[in-house]
């Protein structure tokens, strides 16, 4: 089932243009990974898609209405968004911090109602941050905020969850531990969830659906298997690459060339 | 982490609110002595009032109480309340837990205001009400709009530029300022002790202006708490879970900035205030603006109430000016805070 | 929490709105004082009438039933003008700035002149309170809604300034022949002065109000010390600027005959000063201070000042 439909989207930074026509449509449970070179307007797209840009031209369809006719609620109840770092000043504790997630739902001033609690729960069980929600966010190591914050997400009970880079900052261990959340989130709970990537080795292993972004448009799209080849690589990144294959999970790897180590 | 406080912190203010109103009324360079304080402002109650005598006492007395001691007491009140909600509020947009009401310039166009007013003759006519108010207003408005119209471009209002440009002007105000000092010897003392702050002066004119202003202000900022909990994580993230960002910076920005400009138009610019009280107060009761917001405004009016009394009591007839006392007071009770937290923060 | 904040903002209006209503009517701004006790009924059938007015430097008329039995000073021109009517016994309080004669002290105290106490002026309850424009008109305010009159006196800073103050003070507390007195004699030891000059060849001066890392000050042209000096048989060298603020260079290019110090300027200062060091008035000591108060304040004592200025500036002349 189609949950989101991109059709020529356009966005400009004053006269310089950004996204120049993306066309993607997104399917009900899959996991879906944004690639591109740095500039290609990957972080531009999520930015129009949760709200906090607006297109100059395109349309966005959420099943058959239109992301621009919405009101920040009620998009914030079909998109959610989970941001690669986030450094919040105040002390505020982890369970506050999930809660806010049900923004869309209620007043911010008024207290949590049981639905809500419901859905707080719900997401730290999915998310295991359940014995830390009297913690400081503060206090948290790499991997553990980025759980709170993929908890928050989650309450906000979405159908799509947009993900920017969510492990470009965190250790090996933490970066495998929120892939497979993320990936879970998709396969057991249906959720959409379009993660822009930066490591085309874990795009491989992860991501059902790829889309290889260059200049502001989408120039391919389709299975790992067929997106990550040396040619399409080298002529959308400009480096010299080898792709073979990961005996432990079967996807493909890559391995960037160098002119020194280089068997070819 | 702290836990939720619950009714009982504010019933606690609350009744440390009264009671700072009526030990403030009892003091004073008149020595009118506190029993008869008590029985001159009961005796102004509809009902209790008929039980009172005070016939024995003097009639300056009544007027000492009600034209002088109460305006000024509500006055402190208004003051504290104002500076302290605006401290939160523009610590929470900044994201800054060092922000203060007087980051955009406003403080710095008050006194340029105020400056030009004391120059241009407040004495021109002895009985016109407030021109160093209104002038002092009209700087802090015109700062404010600069520093916002700089700052914002095709709607968007970023919050590093606006503080920036903040800074810009306070600088350019204060260049005006002391080319001021410099061509007018004869009212720089009396510029330098405007700034300084000072509750002399109040009347029931100045809590007429104030009071609506502050309170309305106060109400609706508080009604923005719970939002300003979800702006205070990030912009990004705000937007991202439903909030109108932008709309709600500018709200919070008019009437914070409205709010403080009163404040600060008819007491001077008090420092430390704005930038402790939320300080301190985070430390009770946590970063939750629905309760600090609220608890804030209750501690500010009564650190600065008890502040004004004791300004206007400790060496009378001598008034010390009340911004040098909110920072010697308020000073040591940080850093012990600060000690006792030190573990927290660093981490 | 909704209904917890609006809760909050109804208390909190409701007990200012008490305190403010049960507040009254503030009391109204009356220029006129509480009646005065007149002294022991006249056995005559027609008394006079004691009523009268009088006019302040402000152009406000205030008319009293009876001469106030006490007032409060907040300047120390008047405190000084008071002193010399003889008026003292009825002075209830005086600013911290007066400091003379030395009685004054024995009297309380009201605090700064622009920021006076007004707590304690109105619990001192007086019949007239003598002001200058230098106290903050919002207390000015404030003690007249208290129904005690207030009487500004503030002139010109000149002669005639100083006389008018005088007449002002002994008009308010029905001393005008009393204040005569002390005008006419000052008009006569101020004409002798002129008279003992006139002709004499006239020496240039400097007054110096202040030097060194704060700036060096005189009395520009127009002020009232510069007017003293161009009266005493002297030119004022710096009347080519108005205002306060001078140069050195400019000082030593015209290397007055004589200097004026004021109280700021200490004498052995100027002997290690740079520029007024190699004046001929620092090398030949012809530098004599002035008192500052007598000869700042509009009151009794301007007189004397200016004698004692033309003495420093002709010593020959007054053996």
């Amino acid at each position: 089932m189609k949950v989101m439909e991109i059709k020529d989207l356009q966005f400009s930074y004053g006269s310089l243009g950004v996204l120049r026509g993306v066309d993607m449509d997104f399917y009900k449970g899959t996991f879906y990974g944004i690639l591109g070179p740095n500039g290609c307007g990957k972080s531009t797209l999520l930015k129009n898609l949760y709200g906090y840009l607006k297109p100059s031209s395109g349309t966005v369809l959420l099943g058959s209405k239109k992301l621009g006719s919405m009101k920040p609620r009620e998009r914030a109840k079909r998109i959610a968004y989970v941001p690669q770092d986030s450094h919040i000043d105040f002390d505020y504790t982890v369970f506050d911090v999930i809660a806010m997630g049900r923004n869309p739902y209620h007043n911010a001033l008024d207290n949590l109602g049981s639905d809500d609690m419901e859905q707080i729960e719900k997401a730290m069980a999915e998310t295991s941050t359940t014995h830390l929600k009297d913690k400081s966010i503060n206090e948290l190591s790499g991997g553990e905020k980025q759980r709170a914050l993929i908890a928050r997400a989650f309450a906000q009970d979405s159908e799509i969850i947009l993900m920017d880079e969510p492990v470009s900052m965190l250790d090996i261990n933490h970066q495998i531990e929120i892939m497979d959340l993320s990936r879970s989130l998709a396969d057991r709970l249906d959720k959409t969830i379009v993660c822009v990537l930066h490591d085309l080795n874990l795009a491989a292993q992860y991501a059902q659906h790829i889309f290889l972004m260059k200049d502001g448009v989408v120039l391919k799209q389709g299975l790992p298997d067929e997106i990550l080849d040396a040619d399409i690589i080298s002529e959308v990144y400009g480096a010299n690459v080898f792709v073979g294959t990961n005996e432990i999970s079967g996807s493909k790897i890559v391995i960037p060339l160098s002119r020194h180590n280089n068997p070819f | 982490m702290k836990k939720r406080a619950g009714v009982w912190i504010y019933l606690f203010l609350f009744a440390a609110l009264v009671a700072s109103v009526i030990f403030s009324a009892g003091k004073g360079s008149a020595d009118i002595g506190f029993i008869n304080s008590m029985k001159i402002i009961l005796s102004r109650i509809p009902f209790i009032g008929r039980n009172i005598d005070i016939q024995a006492l003097p009639e300056s007395y009544s007027t000492i109480i009600f034209s002088i001691r109460l305006p000024r007491i509500l006055t402190s009140i208004l003051c504290g309340m104002g500076l302290s909600v605006c401290g939160v509020v523009f610590q929470g947009m900044f994201r800054n837990p060092m922000a203060d009401p007087y980051v955009l310039g406003i403080s710095s166009g008050a006194v340029l205001g105020a400056a030009i007013a004391f120059v241009v003759g407040t004495q021109a006519a002895l009985f016109n009400f407030a021109l160093v108010p209104l002038f002092a207003f009209i700087g802090a408005a015109v700062a404010t709009t600069v520093v916002y119209l700089i700052a914002q471009k095709k709607g968007q209002l970023s919050t590093n530029i606006l503080i920036l440009s903040g800074i810009a002007i306070g600088f350019l105000c204060s260049s005006i300022i002391s080319l001021i000092i410099i061509a007018s010897r004869e009212q720089a003392h009396r510029i330098i002790f405007w700034t300084l702050g000072s509750m002399t002066g109040s009347s029931w004119k100045t809590v007429l202006v104030m009071l609506p202003i502050i309170l309305v202000g106060t109400v609706v900022l508080l009604f923005n708490s719970g939002n300003l909990n979800i702006l205070s994580t990030g912009d990004e993230t705000a937007v991202s879970l439903g909030i109108n960002a932008t709309a709600l910076k500018k709200i919070l920005l008019a009437v914070a900035s409205l709010v403080t400009a009163v404040s600060v138009c008819f007491c001077g610019t008090i420092g430390f205030v704005g930038l402790i009280i939320p300080h301190a107060v985070r430390f009770i009761t946590g970063p939750d603006h629905r309760r600090l917001m609220p608890v804030s405004a209750l501690a500010g009016s009564i650190f600065l109430l008890l502040c004004d009394t004791a300004a206007r009591t400790l060496f009378a007839p001598q008034e010390i000016p009340i911004g040098v006392l909110t920072s010697l007071l308020g000073v040591p009770f940080f850093i012990s805070l600060l000690i006792r937290n030190k573990r927290r923060i660093a981490a | 929490m909704k209904r917890k904040l609006v809760l909050f903002a109804a208390v909190f209006m409701a007990l200012a709105l008490i305190l403010a209503g049960c507040s009254g009517q503030e009391a109204e701004v009356s220029k006129t004082p509480e009646p005065t006790p007149v002294g022991t009924p006249e056995p005559e059938p027609t008394p006079v009438d004691p009523s009268y007015t009088v006019t302040d430097s402000q152009g406000n008329e205030i008319t009293f039933d009876d001469v106030p039995e006490s007032f409060v000073s907040v300047a120390p021109n008047i405190t000084e003008i008071v002193f010399a009517l003889g008026a003292e016994n009825k002075m209830l309080a005086r600013t911290d700035w007066c400091n003379y004669p030395a009685e004054v002290f024995d009297y309380d105290s009201v605090g700064n002149i622009d920021q006076p106490d007004v707590e304690k002026i109105i619990s001192l309850e007086p019949g007239v309170v003598l002001l200058t424009e230098m106290t903050a008109k919002e207390l000015a305010l404030q003690i007249q809604d208290a129904g005690i009159p207030i009487f500004v006196v503030d002139n010109e800073e000149t002669f005639e300034g100083a006389y008018s103050c005088i007449e002002m003070v002994g008009a308010v507390l029905g001393l005008d022949e009393e204040a005569e007195t002390i005008v006419t004699d000052m008009k006569e030891r101020i004409q002798a002065v002129m008279d003992k000059v006139a002709g004499t060849e006239k020496k240039t001066v400097y007054y110096v109000m202040g030097y060194g890392e704060y700036g060096d000050y005189t009395a520009g042209k127009g002020t009232f010390i510069s007017d003293m000096i161009n009266s005493a048989g002297a030119t004022n060298v710096a009347d080519d600027t108005e205002g306060w603020s001078y140069s050195v260079e400019k000082l030593v290019e015209h290397d007055p005959d004589v200097l004026l110090l004021s109280m700021w300027a200490p004498a052995d200062g100027l002997k290690e000063a740079t520029g007024y060091k190699d004046l001929t008035a620092v090398k030949t000591d012809m530098m004599f201070t002035l008192d500052d108060d007598s000869l700042q304040r509009l009151g009794p004592r301007i007189a004397e000042a200016f004698e004692t200025m033309a003495m420093a500036i002709h010593p020959e002349l007054f053996e």
